[in-house]
């Protein structure tokens, strides 16, 4: 038989019967587990709130930049759109009929690029010829939208074939009125 | 002490002295003018009832310790077929009924609640007694009474550590009584409560050895918890089982 410490004896006349501890421990050991489950939710809230509020200030901070962002365009994306917006701003039908017209049969365009930064287009076509190359160039010159025209390369090709020469030649856009 | 929490008090009640212990205090013993009342306890009731204003100066929370010239014992056996406290502690009043008759009728019973015991401790008094104790404390008053125990209860819950032995005795010896209970493993096997001197060493001894033969039970060696003896007066060592 195992030994075991006797209980208290609870015989008193005066004092109220000792209640039974094991209800109260067990409460105890509940409420101690509610307390633990209402802290860590505490803090996980807290977090989450920090989060938010984090995130809010972030998105205040976006929409007082933005109209700074967009008078004062940064970095490549700005970069980009503001080049977007020289060429859109270009006068493209005159700068197409100049560079149509100055062409026949002798001289096919192969590219036409705008720097519009700079004020130039640049053209990139085959001609049969030497002197038919020279002649647009000289027409596209003498355009109403281009001026100061001038050859920058080119080559003859060794296949050959019916414009054997490819060139580039470069003009000044002219100002509008 | 926070001057907040009531000064303890404990008062050994027995019929010829009270024994008064304060913690910090060697205590002092009060006794009683004989032969005042008609009940055992009367004088003992009104030495209590004149000492009460002294403690009036302050808060005090009283425990009595009462002789065991002034309680019964009876060991209840557990009984399944009974259904809650009040079934039990009618089981009880009718053991000691069995046991005394039909005076036991005016005594308050109570029923130690230990539920893994086989046999239960169950106590009587007068009810006379427990009112007049509750009298002497009016409501409302700076000395209440916290506390009416058996000496038996006090000296049991204070030593209760040394009686888990296989075999042990608690051996409560005053003037004129012994009570004398008897443990294995930490269960009650015996409790007798008997008139007489038991003071003198031979005396006690004689008595353990009856009791074993009288039980057929005399185990080789018997852990003997005896609160007294090592105190100088029996009254205050009643008191001090409180502790």
């Amino acid at each position: 038989m195992r030994a075991l410490k006797p209980r208290r004896l609870a015989l008193d006349y005066a004092a109220p019967p000792r209640r039974r501890r094991w209800p109260g421990a067990v409460a105890l050991v509940g409420s101690l587990a509610l307390a633990v489950a209402l802290v860590a939710r505490h803090d996980a809230l807290q977090q989450e709130r920090a989060a938010l509020q984090a995130r809010l200030e972030l998105q205040q901070a976006g929409a007082r930049a933005a109209p700074a962002s967009a008078a004062r365009p940064a970095g490549d994306e700005a970069k980009s759109v503001e080049r977007v917006t020289h060429q859109l701003a270009l006068p493209w039908p005159e700068m197409i009929e100049s560079v149509e017209s100055a062409a026949n049969r002798q001289v096919a365009l192969l590219q036409v690029q705008p720097e519009p930064g700079r004020g130039l287009l640049r053209v990139t076509a085959e001609a049969g010829t030497q002197q038919a190359m020279l002649d647009y160039v000289r027409r596209l010159g003498e355009s109403q939208a281009l001026a100061s025209a001038h050859l920058v390369s080119h080559q003859v090709r060794r296949e050959g074939g019916a414009r054997p020469i490819q060139f580039v030649a470069q003009a000044t856009l002219r100002e509008r009125p | 002490m926070s001057r907040l929490s009531p000064e303890r008090i404990l008062v050994a009640f027995a019929p010829a002295a009270l024994g008064i212990v304060r913690p910090r205090d060697p205590g002092r013993v009060v006794a009683c003018d004989s032969r005042l009342g008609p009940e055992i306890w009367s004088d003992a009731l009104a030495a209590l009832k004149k000492i009460i204003p002294e403690w009036q100066n302050a808060k005090t929370a009283v425990t009595v310790v009462l002789s065991n010239h002034f309680v019964r014992y009876a060991l209840v056996p557990r009984d399944r077929a009974l259904r809650g406290a009040a079934e039990e502690l009618a089981y009880a009043r009718h053991v000691f009924a069995r046991i005394h008759g039909e005076r036991s009728a005016d005594w308050e019973v109570l029923l130690d609640d230990d539920p893994r015991a086989p046999l239960r401790v169950g106590c009587a008094i007068d009810g006379a007694l427990r009112h007049g104790l509750q009298a002497c404390f009016a409501a409302g008053a700076r000395a209440r009474l916290v506390s009416v125990q058996p000496y038996l209860m006090a000296a049991f819950n204070r030593w209760r550590h040394r009686l888990a032995a296989p075999a042990a005795a608690l051996l409560l010896v005053e003037p004129g009584r012994a009570c004398l209970g008897r443990l294995a493993y930490g269960r009650w096997t015996c409790l007798r409560n008997l008139r007489g001197e038991f003071d003198a060493p031979e005396k006690s001894t004689a008595l353990l050895e009856r009791e074993q033969a009288l039980d057929g039970n005399v185990p080789e060696r018997e852990e003997l918890v005896r609160p007294r003896q090592d105190e100088a007066d029996p009254y205050l060592a009643m008191a001090q089982c409180a502790l």
